[in-house]
């Protein structure tokens, strides 16, 4: 077990502040939301933050992607708790050392978000004066899904005398939705292996654990234990004062979801680690951190809390993605927290998606490619709904069928019934705008042909087979909004409507485009699913006659039917409060109130700007955030947006902070349960769709900035068509675009002309006093950018003038 | 350190003073703690028999306690004695020799809450029914207001409740037109719920989890009101049959301070216990 040491240097923390999240001391209250905020995770799984001695205080947990169990509840696919590869405890003279208050000397844990490495360091006096001190470094490898890491160090700094150290996988708490050990064994060349099970989806879950001890002079020994609890090595030397024992932990991880032999593989995997070294393993991930971190980064100057707190979002964003599986998707509370057991809703692909759409393609369509892979269970769903096409579930797990509990019981012990698995349809164009938006971004016809023009089009027959024909309009009736205070099923909710009918319309494109272009794949799409042309014709009629209430009281867009008679409350009337709205009104007055839960109207004007005019937005935008109660962590970013767009820069900025902290402040009083990934995908939408002003259309990437007084410039990066587009923003002077690739794209300011730009090149757009003038080429253009058409316009954007805007 | 284990009822001869002496007796027989009844006067010594009898009302079924007469200031004195004798709680009437029911407490009495770094058992002489010695409480019912102050007190009310046997009812009543608490490890209600079905049971957890820590053998319930806390708090007290109160707070009676505690004192029907958590 004593390998020789990889030479190599081992990097240290990023210098850069606003890359570091630092906790000090040890507050027993705050533990559950510390361990979700620092959670580590490559998409494959995640690690809670926990401590590695198993304090009463943790809400441990390892987390697998698409591993899920029912845990014997009928229908129930909850996201499965792995063993607990942390599990190190250290003993002195016997006594284990322990994380208390009268021992403290000094905790400190600090999560380098640019690397994706945990530190933690703890100095411990036990009661004859004796002082420890001990760090743990680990990460989760983003270069190896397979690799888990751990370097415990521990030094007596004041004395010497006999120490021990027990460090496995242990097996996680008997929890109904926990893995139960099955095989638990010492291999040769000392690897310890553990299979566990989960108790009903039948998947195992393999763990191989090597170490190995960077000196051995302090005459250290090692034992192996194995058992149902788990699989232990104990060291066991005489420590020495000042003088450190170092030891390098290597766990791999496979499931029967990845291999035929989970076992075989992760005691492979973990032989070749061990031999590889931890130095040469950290700096793999490192680079692959750097890699990513290369495209997503954002710079935000004048406003460091904005820029830390970007990272941090950006962090759990990167964390999030897994091109590796297409069978899985990025659940509620990604990988950091079973809050939500794993369950996948409209988060992933309206709040979460775009952001790795524009900075990591490849994880974006394996999550949209999930949607297919579940496609024959959203056809089930509908067929047993009673319509045709696809219904994707409004809550989705492994299998794609609906997992959204059907009652619960209320603190009465009444069953109480929940709809939004039943009517909350608005899931079916979400999806179908995740796959637009990809594709529209990336020009990936592969992924349309292969996957993403089956989807739009059973999404489409779904809500052509949904709406109901009175008079000469088609109706959506008994659904749920976003708004789910209104929850008991309306009619004619205007989010969903119009998202219905651009679902349909944009099917249509996709088919009047794949009859042309790809006739062949269209031909074998259209029969294998049995569309005809008659249909076709249906469908544009539904979307033509959607019923969107317009002009019923002035601008003012009714958000379903009848919710102008509600009673009218404004939401500001009720601050400061500590109790949610529905609690403090009640929910029969709030349901017959004009209190919305989300953005509703509001995200339809976000993701429907096109059809409305400037005015409408404006006066909807006004008119709903005085009645929008942000009962959903989805719901402040989308508000910011808006207000971004529309100038309402101070408002804008509220909703920034309010997004921003939802985890890192607690201020929704549930980051205990893991970390709220679509609000921070909302977040990276505020800035770059909403402060940064983009806007990618089917025929132009367009951009208009707003900033904030308090940000002086703002920088980041978007992939469009191919090419790489970096934005760097001076607020009230400049844009310089730098296109890296090759090949032209068109860009250009909203309300201005669409421009054809060339790569390489740089482009310079500056505000005149009262709006953001053409791109320009900036200096000479490279070789390769001289033949591009630089700046030529081809006409206008589609919209209105989007009027006189500060900045 | 020796545990604490005993009780102190203050007397200064009232009837008012031993409307406590029921609950007092009841303590001591439960927590088999010693019961000290405090005398503080500068007169001269009376015979034991004597004094029993003038400061207990006539109380009969008083039996295994130990008096003492100590001269000096009355609050200096009785909290000098609780330090000394090891004391687990005071047990005392709100009111004295002066009783008036318009006042909250007596100023003896007010002083002592505030002094005693102890708990200490407050008993209003005009509840319906006073706690005799046979008084065993069942279920205590303790609100907290999601501070970390409060997880200091939750202990203290488990290592009671485990000591009597007793159930715990937890409540945490929600405010409109109050800010939450602002000091890090602060819980309230939370401001949202997202999807209650998976957010209540989460919080509950979570809640649970900071403020009732140790792994007790007391049955622990957890309420969530909205609305003013003195009446939610009597409200569910009555619901539920809670047999005592016990209220952390900041240990400061002054005017303007611990609105919902003066309401709680004024109103209680069922003995209260108040624990500082400063």
């Amino acid at each position: 077990m004593n390998l020789p040491l990889d030479p190599r240097r081992e990097p240290e923390v990023s210098t850069d502040k606003s890359f570091l999240l630092v906790e000090k001391g040890f507050d027993p209250l705050r533990e559950r939301e510390i361990e979700s905020q620092f959670a580590l995770s490559n998409g494959y799984l995640g690690v809670r933050a926990s401590l590695e001695e198993q304090h009463p205080e943790s809400a441990q947990a390892t987390l697998i992607a698409g591993v899920y169990d029912s845990g014997g509840i009928e229908g129930a696919e909850d996201l499965a708790m792995a063993p607990d590869w942390l599990y190190t405890r250290i003993y002195l003279f016997g006594e284990q050392l322990r994380l208390e208050r009268e021992s403290l000397v000094e905790h400190r844990r600090v999560l380098d978000l640019r690397r994706g490495v945990y530190h933690r360091r703890w100095r411990h006096r036990d009661v004859n004066g004796r002082v420890t001190s001990v760090s743990f470094t680990r990460f989760v490898s983003i270069a190896d899904p397979h690799i888990l890491l751990m370097k415990i160090t521990v030094t007596p700094e004041n004395y010497s005398g006999a120490a021990r150290l027990e460090t496995g996988i242990m097996a996680s708490p008997r929890l109904p939705q926990a893995v139960r050990v099955t095989e638990a064994g010492l291999l040769k060349e000392d690897i310890l292996n553990l299979i566990a099970a989960t108790s009903h989806s039948g998947i195992n879950v393999a763990m191989a654990q090597a170490t190995r001890l960077h000196d051995k002079s302090q005459g250290a020994k090692s034992q192996a234990r194995t058992g149902d609890d788990g699989v232990f090595e104990t060291v066991s030397w005489h420590a020495e004062m000042g003088k450190p024992l170092i030891l390098e932990k290597y766990v791999s991880v496979f499931t029967s979801r990845d291999t035929g032999d989970p076992s075989a593989e992760a005691t492979a995997h973990v032989k070749k680690m061990a031999a590889s070294g931890f130095s040469s393993l950290q700096l793999d991930h490192i680079e692959a951190w750097e890699e990513r971190w290369r495209l997503a980064g954002m710079d935000i100057g004048g406003d460091p809390s904005a820029g830390h707190w970007l990272n941090f979002a950006l962090y759990h964003l990167l964390s999030a993605g897994n091109p590796d599986d297409e069978t899985v998707s990025i659940s509620a509370r990604a990988l950091t927290g079973a809050i939500y057991r794993g369950h996948i809703f409209w988060d992933a692909e309206t709040f979460t998606l775009p952001f790795l759409i524009f900075t990591w393609p490849a994880a974006a369509r394996s999550a949209l490619m999930y949607r297919y892979h579940t496609l024959d269970a959203a056809r089930e769903n509908a067929l047993r709904a009673g319509h045709r096409g696809a219904l994707y579930p409004w809550e989705s797990a492994a299998s794609g069928r609906e997992v959204a509990p059907e009652t619960v019981l209320s603190h009465l012990g009444e069953k109480v019934p929940v709809m939004s698995g039943d009517i909350e349809d608005h899931i079916v164009a979400d999806v179908a705008h995740g796959v637009w938006t990809y594709v529209n971004a990336t020009g990936d016809t592969g992924f349309l042909l292969e996957a993403g023009a089956e989807i739009m089009m059973e999404t489409a027959r779904f809500w052509a087979s949904r709406a109901e024909k009175k008079e000469e309009e088609y109706h959506l009736l008994h659904v749920e909004g976003p708004d789910e205070y209104h929850d008991q099923g309306v009619d004619d909710n205007y989010f969903t409507n119009v998202m219905a009918a651009w679902n349909i319309r944009q099917a249509l494109e996709i088919s009047g485009y794949l009859q042309e272009r790809h006739p062949r794949e269209w031909s074998l799409l259209a029969t294998g699913i049995g569309l005809t042309r008659t249909e076709l014709a249906e469908w544009s009629e539904v979307a033509e006659k959607m019923y969107r209430d317009m002009n019923s009281r002035g601008n003012i867009i009714e958000q379903f039917a009848g919710y102008f008679q509600l009673e009218d409350i404004k939401v500001r009337d009720f601050e400061p409060r500590t109790a949610p709205l529905a609690l403090i009104l009640g929910y029969s007055r709030i349901v017959a109130s004009q209190v919305v839960k989300q953005a509703d109207v509001v995200m339809a004007l976000y993701l429907l700007e096109n059809e409305l005019d400037q005015e409408i937005i404006r006066e909807n935008f006004e008119y709903y955030d005085a009645r929008t109660d942000h009962g959903s962590s989805l719901s402040p970013a989308i508000h910011g947006l808006v207000a971004a767009r529309l100038g309402k820069l101070e408002r804008a900025l509220f909703y920034f902070r309010q997004a921003a902290t939802i985890d890192l402040a607690n201020n929704m009083g549930n980051a205990a349960g893991g970390v709220h990934i679509a609000a921070m995908g909302g977040l990276w939408q505020q800035v770059v769709m909403g402060f940064a002003g983009v806007r990618a259309e089917a025929e132009c990437l367009f951009v208009y900035p707003q900033l904030p007084e308090a940000w002086t410039t703002l920088g980041f990066s978007l992939l469009w068509r191919g090419l790489e587009l970096n934005f760097e923003i001076e607020r009230g002077r400049s844009i310089r675009l730098k296109l890296s690739g090759r090949g032209n794209v068109p860009v250009g300011i909203h309300g201005g002309r669409i421009q054809e730009l060339a790569a390489p090149r740089t482009y310079l757009s500056r505000w005149d006093g009262d709006t953001w003038r053409t791109f320009m080429p900036d200096g000479p253009a490279s070789e390769s950018g001289r033949h591009g058409d630089a700046g030529q316009g081809r006409g206008r954007s589609n919209h209105g003038p989007p009027g006189r805007r500060k900045q | 350190m020796n545990r604490k284990n005993g009780i102190v009822i203050p007397l200064d001869g009232s009837e008012t003073a031993a409307t406590a002496t029921g609950a007092a007796q009841a303590m001591a027989l439960a927590l088999d703690a010693v019961l000290h009844i405090v005398h503080v006067t500068d007169d001269l010594p009376l015979p034991e028999e004597e004094l029993t009898g003038q400061l207990c009302a006539g109380d009969s079924k008083l039996r295994d306690y130990v008096l003492h007469q100590l001269p000096g200031d009355v609050v200096d004195t009785i909290v000098d004695f609780s330090n000394r004798q090891n004391i687990r709680m005071i047990v005392m009437s709100s009111h004295g020799k002066t009783f008036d029911e318009v006042a909250l407490m007596g100023h003896v009495s007010m002083e002592i809450i505030q002094r005693a770094p102890i708990p200490v058992m407050v008993i209003r002489p005009d509840m319906k029914k006073l706690p005799d010695a046979g008084w065993r409480p069942r279920k205590i019912l303790v609100p907290l207001n999601g501070s970390p102050e409060a997880a200091a007190a939750m202990d203290q009310a488990l290592q009671l409740a485990d000591a009597l046997g007793c159930s715990i009812d937890v409540v945490h009543i929600a405010m409109l037109g109050e800010q939450p608490p602002q000091e890090a490890g602060s819980m309230t209600s939370p401001r949202y719920l997202d999807y209650a079905y998976y957010e209540w049971s989460a919080w509950a957890g979570e809640f649970m989890a900071r403020f009732a820590k140790q792994q007790p053998s007391a049955k622990l319930h957890l309420y969530h009101r909205q609305g003013s806390p003195a009446e939610e708090t009597l409200k569910l007290a009555a619901e539920s049959s809670d047999d005592l109160l016990l209220l952390p707070w900041h240990g400061l009676l002054q005017k303007d301070h611990a609105r919902t505690l003066r309401e709680l004192l004024r109103r209680t029907e069922v003995p209260v216990i108040l624990i500082k958590t400063v």
